[in-house]
């Protein structure tokens, strides 16, 4: 079965002079618990991919056409309260940078359990309880602190495991990771796609893995999507479409990435 | 050697409150030694926060040293930053912006309007930017070809040393290849000695004869770029070496 099925997907920024065809007509489908991955550059569309998937477009871009079914129920037709009621829950995204995406007035606790209030109506005990589950399972190492602490309080690397275990407490079915590990040190980036991989192996969800970095994609992935200018221009499995691309885009990305890694 | 520093520190205080009392100090470059040859491309890397940019800074002398000496042996020395949408002011015309370093770096009777305009076509062409760049604004190019504009800017007034502070960090990679090639290329051309600093293992190892890995402030591991990927003997450069996403 699919968890995800995006069919002819358009996504258009309409400025006062010009049309962008930021996302132009694709089509993919994510098997259950696998880890799908999309691979481009800057301004390839791939970020605009995910949120449209979860219909959280910022102004001016618009979705022109297209399908995207969760679980066979089309999102794109959903109210605005049907939405607020699967995303967070069913699923959940992961964004580059935490410290954008953590509200910094309120304690990383407070932001958790709010999630599970919402989505779970858990007793502010049992939320507790759960959220410290989750920060542990993410090995943090000191999951009581973390709780209490305001996002500014924790280093980087951090502050992603603890947006990961955020994003994991209500059980998505589908896991957007976009550019999870690209605003941190090497060692660290190592240390949280390890905590990735493990949640994969898991094999309890579906991921859609957002990278521009073709050494993280061929790591983490299942499935493989090269996007450029909009388009999906070469589809496969990972080990395809690194060991043999038919594309000359992907060629070249790949050439690129091995070029600098010889 | 153009560029030789010996026991070189330099420590921050970080002030607390209203009143900014001494809180404690970050020692951003504790003790660093280090020579860099003529015609080198010397790579300096480390994770953020391990001082790499304020050591640059130090042999620049947009900072001075606590304690420690620093030599460099250059007439001229020019700097290329992180993010060309900074470091270009967006008001200026790339024809000033290029021709600017020129007019600040020489004697004034030694430069004159069409003489400059000339120069400043030789460096568009020597860093592959069309003459009809001349009269555009920042903005209207891509990151890319930004950088490349600050590599002319820098290379109009004929350094002997650069410093390059992760120079390509805020491109695509098919870009960062091309700008990476460029750099080299100038530098055969025109024997100009890099100070190459990046965080990035994969760029580092790409331009460099000879690295450093900086670690809180220190300098764990030094020498010849192929000795050190192939045979690291520091933990830290290991785990750094270990970290690489590479294809597989």
């Amino acid at each position: 079965m699919n968890i995800l099925q995006v069919e002819n997907l358009k996504t258009f920024f309409y400025t006062e002079s010009d049309v962008v065809k930021a996302v132009n007509d694709i089509s993919f489908k994510i098997k259950d618990n696998t880890v799908f991955g999309i691979v481009g550059e800057s301004g390839s569309g791939k970020t605009l991919t995910a949120l449209s998937i979860l219909k959280l477009l910022p102004y001016p871009a618009k979705i022109m056409g297209g399908l995207v079914l969760l679980d066979g129920s089309d999102i794109l037709s959903m109210s605005d309260d049907e939405l607020r009621a699967i995303r967070g829950s069913k699923i959940s995204i992961v964004f580059q940078e935490p410290s954008s995406a953590f509200n910094p007035v309120f304690t990383i606790g407070y932001q958790m359990t709010e999630s599970i209030f919402v989505h779970q109506g858990l007793s502010a005990k049992k939320a507790k309880e759960l959220s410290l589950e989750y920060l542990n399972r993410v090995h943090i190492p000191d999951p009581k602190k973390v709780f209490d602490d305001y996002p500014h309080q924790l280093s980087g690397g951090t502050k992603q495991r603890a947006m990961i275990a955020m994003a994991l407490v209500n059980k998505p079915e589908l896991l957007i990771l976009d550019e999870p590990t690209t605003a941190l040190d090497v060692t660290i980036q190592a240390q949280v796609l390890d905590l990735l991989k493990e949640i994969i192996e898991d094999k309890k969800l579906s991921i859609l893995f957002i990278s521009h970095d073709f050494g993280v994609i061929s790591k983490m992935c299942d499935e493989v999507a090269v996007m450029h200018r909009g388009k999906i221009v070469e589809m496969g499995s990972a080990h395809n479409i690194i060991t043999n691309p038919k594309e000359e885009y992907t060629i070249s990305l790949l050439e690129s990435v091995k070029a600098l890694a010889r | 050697m153009i560029v030789k520093l010996n026991n070189v520190k330099k420590h921050f205080p970080v002030e607390r409150g209203f009143l900014k009392t001494a809180a404690g100090v970050v020692n951003a470059v504790d003790g660093v030694s280090l020579e860099i040859g003529r015609n080198e491309v010397f790579g300096l890397v480390g994770e953020s926060g391990c001082g790499k940019t304020t050591l640059g800074k130090l042999i620049l002398g947009i900072l001075k040293p606590d304690s420690g000496s620093i030599e460099v042996a250059a007439k001229k020395v020019q700097v290329i930053f992180q993010d060309p949408q900074a470091s270009l002011d967006p008001k200026m015309r790339v024809r000033e912006i290029i021709g600017e370093g020129l007019v600040l770096s020489s004697p004034r009777s030694m430069v004159h309007g069409p003489q400059i305009v000339r120069k400043v076509e030789e460096m568009l062409d020597l860093v592959k930017l069309p003459k009809s760049a001349l009269n555009k604004y920042p903005h209207q190019f891509s990151g890319g070809e930004r950088q490349r504009i600050a590599i002319a800017r820098a290379v109009i007034t004929d350094p002997e040393f650069i410093v390059c502070d992760e120079p390509v960090s805020s491109l695509d990679v098919t870009v960062q290849l091309q700008i990476l090639k460029l750099l080299k290329e100038i530098r055969n051309r025109l024997s100009i000695t890099y100070l190459f600093i990046s965080h990035d293992l994969r760029v580092i190892k790409f331009m460099s004869d000879r690295i450093a890995v900086m670690k809180d402030g220190r300098i764990v591991e030094q020498g010849p770029t192929q000795e050190i990927y192939s045979n690291p003997t520091n933990d830290y450069t290991k785990l750094l070496l270990d970290s690489i996403p590479s294809i597989s």
